[in-house]
């Protein structure tokens, strides 16, 4: 399984790559398009800046480094839907991405990406988390459109994913393995992240709960505003799925990611390490229990708690760990 | 003329149909547990048409569990005779592809890609008119997304009735509009917070007891102008300001569908 980092300058590279990382991803917004739509409303999906190369030649010099390295450099392109005003933008992008030697555009509009295909773009198609792809049915939909990978949505099971692989052959699938765990589905979240420079999401908003009708406070009312607000109280920055990556080799996934743009380097680099950590302890052939009990064992030595439900990327494991 | 509909996920509810509407809308968009068994489907179909009104069964996004149910739905329910599906699934949609002739699908609310949360925000009238412009577009505006729908043989697009408002036109597309009036949705999860409890979905096949249903949260938050309901595992703005039957035809839209109560 390939490891995929988030970067969002050059300056990174080298320690990503040195620490395992065998992909990248990351985006910008190109001049024209921050002056007239903001970061509010980038180009790929991230509203803040630190989460965003600062020019092209930036880009340029990651992919050169990156390719000497034998590692490949993705382009985020996305949003969920671009309007028509943004399109000429937009293909002037993707004809830069090309000529720059960018390996694939993360992208999750419909719309682009029958354009890009009409076009006959020479350039992979890797479908964001962003399109939700949740069953085989729709891994089978793209695959007919003629994507090369796709990210399944982070919510599934591991059973549910094993089927999915299983289904759907002759397509490279990628999975989230660390940080930025949603409380909702991201493709069909509409919440608005607006440029706020805390971050503070509407998802992790601290709410005054109430019943509708008023005073209709059944327990189970109660326990949901209770669970309802658990994801302001937890830190799902720090997420974590290394317990599932030995079900995940199994199951044929082929590369994990890494979430995080905008986050210091220091905590790309250590998700990377981490993850490369565990990667090196399935190809010695541990048992699945041993497996187990190091990916808990390291991630509580990293982060000095151990892991809980709202943080987990499988939580369907936690009942199978002795 | 614009077409009134109604949008119902609770079976009591379609014994009791109010008078007025054209059409009944029946089944859920947000949970695949709760996809109405074919029994069900088939009752709510024969309500619609016993009061003449013409029928819409909506399907939520699914994973191979409600793919499975879906698929069975769909060979029964081709058995009843001519209806609208609403897909708001890529999968499902793909399930067209193999015939379903009486059943016409339609481009559901999830497919349909509208930022609805931007409106929720005090203070959004202070970004750039191009940004709010685009805040007020949406996928179903891409030509080459119309050009898909109709190969598609999709001839409708479901949408929400955005606080910030919309700018889509879809007239002159071969494609017509529905408005979900009042709730529009925002948001959804599957660690439904009703049942959630640290377990996962695999657990609450058998778990989930349904008591989303009981009643809904409300989600304040000084940071937002609007208040955030909660119905289940998703969460809804509500806007009353229905725009009027002429406003809506000259945007292309011809079917306002209401909601009496927050959908499941």
């Amino acid at each position: 399984m390939k490891i995929l980092a988030p970067i969002d300058r050059f300056d990174e590279a080298e320690r990503l790559i040195q620490a395992g990382a065998d992909e990248l991803y990351g985006g910008f917004v190109p001049t024209g398009w921050k002056d007239t739509y903001t970061m509010a409303g980038s180009i790929n999906k991230r509203t803040f800046q630190e989460a965003q190369f600062e020019s092209r030649s930036e880009i340029e010099d990651t992919i050169r480094y990156a390719h000497e390295q034998k590692a490949s450099f993705f382009l985020t392109l996305n949003n969920d839907y671009y309007s028509r005003k943004q399109y000429p933008l937009l293909l002037n992008e993707i004809e830069w991405a090309v000529s720059a030697g960018v390996d694939a555009l993360l992208v999750a509009d419909l719309g682009l990406i029958l354009e890009v295909k009409k076009r006959e773009t020479p350039i992979e198609l890797h479908l964001s988390i962003l399109s939700s792809v949740m069953n085989s049915q729709a891994a089978a939909f793209f695959k007919d459109l003629g994507v090369q990978r796709i990210v399944l949505d982070r919510t599934l099971t591991l059973r549910e994913t094993e089927r999915i692989i299983s289904n759907v052959k002759d397509i490279q699938f990628e999975v989230f393995i660390m940080y930025g765990k949603c409380p909702n589905i991201e493709g069909l979240c509409t919440f608005f992240h607006r440029d706020d420079p805390k971050h503070v999401w509407p998802c992790c908003l601290k709410y005054t709960i109430s019943s509708v009708p008023p005073n209709s406070e059944l327990k189970e009312t109660l326990r949901a505003a209770d669970a309802q607000n658990a994801w302001c109280l937890n830190d799902r920055g720090r997420a974590c799925g290394l317990c599932a990556m030995y079900d995940l080799e199994k199951a044929g996934i082929y590369s994990l990611k890494i979430a995080g743009r905008g986050r210091y380097t220091d905590d790309k680099v250590r998700a990377v390490r981490m993850v490369g950590e565990m990667r090196r302890l399935l190809a010695s052939g541990t048992d699945r229990q041993g497996f187990y009990r190091s990916a808990t064992d390291l991630y509580k030595k990293t982060f000095g708690k151990t892991c809980n439900p709202f943080v987990c990327y499988s939580p369907d494991l936690r009942g199978k760990i002795l | 003329m614009v077409e009134k509909a109604v949008y119902l996920s609770d079976m009591d509810k379609v014994g009791n149909l109010d008078e007025g509407y054209d059409r009944l809308y029946f089944g859920v968009e947000f949970c695949e547990l709760n996809i109405p068994s074919f029994h069900e489907a088939g009752k709510a179909f024969d309500t619609a048409r016993e009061h003449g009104m013409s029928f819409t069964f909506v399907t939520p996004y699914v994973t191979d569990y409600g793919i499975e149910k879906i698929t069975r739905l769909l060979d029964e329910l081709a058995e009843l005779g001519t209806m609208e599906v609403v897909v708001n699934d890529y999968g499902v949609l793909r399930l067209f592809k193999e015939g379903y002739r009486p059943l016409q699908p339609v481009f559901g609310r999830l497919l349909t890609k509208q930022k609805r949360g931007f409106g929720l925000y005090k203070g959004i009238l202070e970004y750039p008119d191009e940004l709010i412009d685009y805040f007020r577009s949406s996928n179903v505006d891409n030509d080459n997304i119309r050009r898909f729908l109709r190969d598609s043989g999709i001839e409708r697009v479901e949408m929400d009735n955005l606080i910030h408002g919309s700018s889509v036109g879809l007239e002159g597309s071969g494609i017509s509009g529905s408005l979900y009036v009042p709730y529009g949705y925002i948001s959804t999860t599957r660690f439904c917070p009703w049942a959630f409890e640290g377990k996962s979905w695999e657990n609450l096949k058998n778990m989930c007891k349904k008591s989303c249903s009981l009643n809904v949260l409300a989600l304040d938050s000084e940071t937002m102008a609007e208040t955030i309901y909660m119905r289940g595992n998703t969460q809804f703005f509500r806007n009353d300001m229905i725009p009027t039957d002429e406003h809506l035809l000259h945007l292309g839209i011809d079917r306002l569908v209401y909601e009496p109560d927050i959908p499941v």
